[in-house]
């Protein structure tokens, strides 16, 4: 039952933390071509998204941690929890020293969501504390590789665990707030409505490319460490999920190359008409959806993943 | 343009085929003295077991039992300073006999591994 939970503490956890990079990371990388034009209707909505973001996601990010903290005491002990140890946990142990750092980056990124909740009119400032708030939501990120075991066996290890978690922030997180825009962008009256959709699409679509690329070959590191062989991926249990969340993967990309090839270049005709336009939108809409809901499924498969030994041991 | 995207992808979608996630290790028993069913000649000072992983001390425990089922070891189980993965606990002079040693690990990483295995003194 302890292990039930810990998958779900897992998959929250890490699923919110990602989410959270991939909002500041979105907004700094691709977000400002919508900022581009001053003050608007679309720029504000996505002010108004980040600052729902940062209210929802640091909340579950501290709950979600000190469930995962509350959990791996009981079973690294094998006892009920107690405050005892809970506290031996916190202050003998290398994931309670993890656990404390992240717990500043928390109170850090807190503190700046809420100068950002509280600064509504300056714009600049508020672009400062975006950039801040990159860093911290992606120290909050990384630094979850410390929590795992990339210091074990080597720093390119260590490495590719934490670009790996960067870059899964990115993409597909980022497909979250891509759709929120799409949408808005789809229900909007401004007239350059469909350029921003166009040059929104565009950025995110040649990001995510690099994304899947990096991915890949942070990913191939880890297996190089982790599989050992290709016999292991369908023979040992761990070897099973992870081909699941490959196949899963490749969906994933399978739904973002229809988007890039297909969809992108029919939002870049000139005099396009609206009504087809629309339609693209739509199609968009359903395929990022798509996307991020695979994206989802592999958060899962990796909370999974965490609890089973890696073959090669 | 068209082209080159296309290649990109399929690039990519090819080096995904060997991704992978990141995971979190076990402990597992590397190597021991005495060895894994060894047998020895004199009564050994301790036991040490090198692990694959860095162990938690607060959670991890050794322990030796002789035939009966008895803990016959000094009870000081400790890791190495220099090496977090080498674990040892000390041994009184033993008489000729079959011990077991058995071991609960948990890694820096926070997972449990257990075993047992035996050694004779002639």
């Amino acid at each position: 039952m302890t292990t039930t939970w810990l998958i779900f503490a897992r998959a929250v956890h890490i699923g919110a933390c990602l989410l959270f990079f991939g909002i500041f990371a979105f907004d700094r990388l691709v977000a400002t071509t919508i900022s581009a034009n001053g003050k608007t209707e679309i720029s504000g909505y996505w002010q108004t998204r980040i600052r729902f973001f940062n209210l929802i996601l640091l909340p579950i990010i501290l709950l979600s941690g000190f469930a995962w903290l509350a959990l791996v005491a009981m079973s690294m002990s094998g006892q009920p929890l107690s405050d005892e140890i809970l506290k031996t946990v916190w202050t003998q142990t290398q994931f309670g020293t993890v656990w404390k750092l992240r717990l500043i980056f928390w109170l850090a990124a807190a503190f700046i969501a809420m100068l950002f909740h509280f600064s509504k009119s300056q714009i600049a400032f508020q672009r400062f504390l975006t950039w801040l708030q990159l860093f911290f939501s992606g120290a909050l990120l990384g630094s979850l590789a410390w929590a795992g075991h990339g210091q074990e066996t080597s720093i390119w290890h260590l490495l590719a665990d934490v670009l790996h978690l960067l870059v899964a922030g990115f993409w597909p997180m980022g497909l979250l707030p891509l759709i929120l825009l799409l949408r808005k962008l789809r229900q909007i009256s401004e007239p350059p409505r469909w350029n921003l959709t166009a040059a929104l699409v565009r950025r995110f679509s040649a990001l995510s490319l690099g994304s899947v690329a990096l991915l890949a070959a942070t990913g191939f590191i880890n297996s190089w460490f982790l599989v050992g062989s290709f016999s292991n991926l369908i023979e040992q249990p761990y070897g099973r999920w992870l081909l699941a969340k490959i196949i899963l993967f490749c969906f994933a990309v399978a739904i973002g190359a229809v988007n890039l090839l297909r969809l992108k270049p029919r939002l870049e005709i000139k005099n396009a008409k609206t009504q087809n336009l629309e339609a693209t939108n739509d199609q968009l809409q359903f395929n990022v959806q798509a996307e991020l809901f695979l994206g989802i499924a592999v958060v899962i498969i990796v909370a999974i993943l965490g609890i089973l030994p890696p073959p090669a041991q | 343009m068209k082209r080159n995207s296309i290649k990109h992808l399929s690039l990519a979608s090819i080096l995904f085929l060997a991704l992978q996630t990141h995971a979190w290790a076990h402990a597992f028993l590397d190597h021991a003295e005495p060895k894994v069913g060894g047998t020895v000649t004199n009564s050994p000072t301790e036991i040490k077991i090198w692990f694959t992983q860095n162990l938690e001390p607060a959670f991890s425990t050794l322990e030796v039992q002789d035939a009966q089922g008895k803990e016959v070891d000094k009870k000081d189980a400790r890791l190495d300073l220099k090496n977090k993965s080498l674990f040892a606990v000390s041994l009184p002079q033993l008489p000729a006999g079959t011990y077991t040693v058995v071991w609960h690990a948990v890694s820096v990483d926070t997972h449990k591994t257990q075993g047992r295995f035996e050694f004779t003194i002639k």
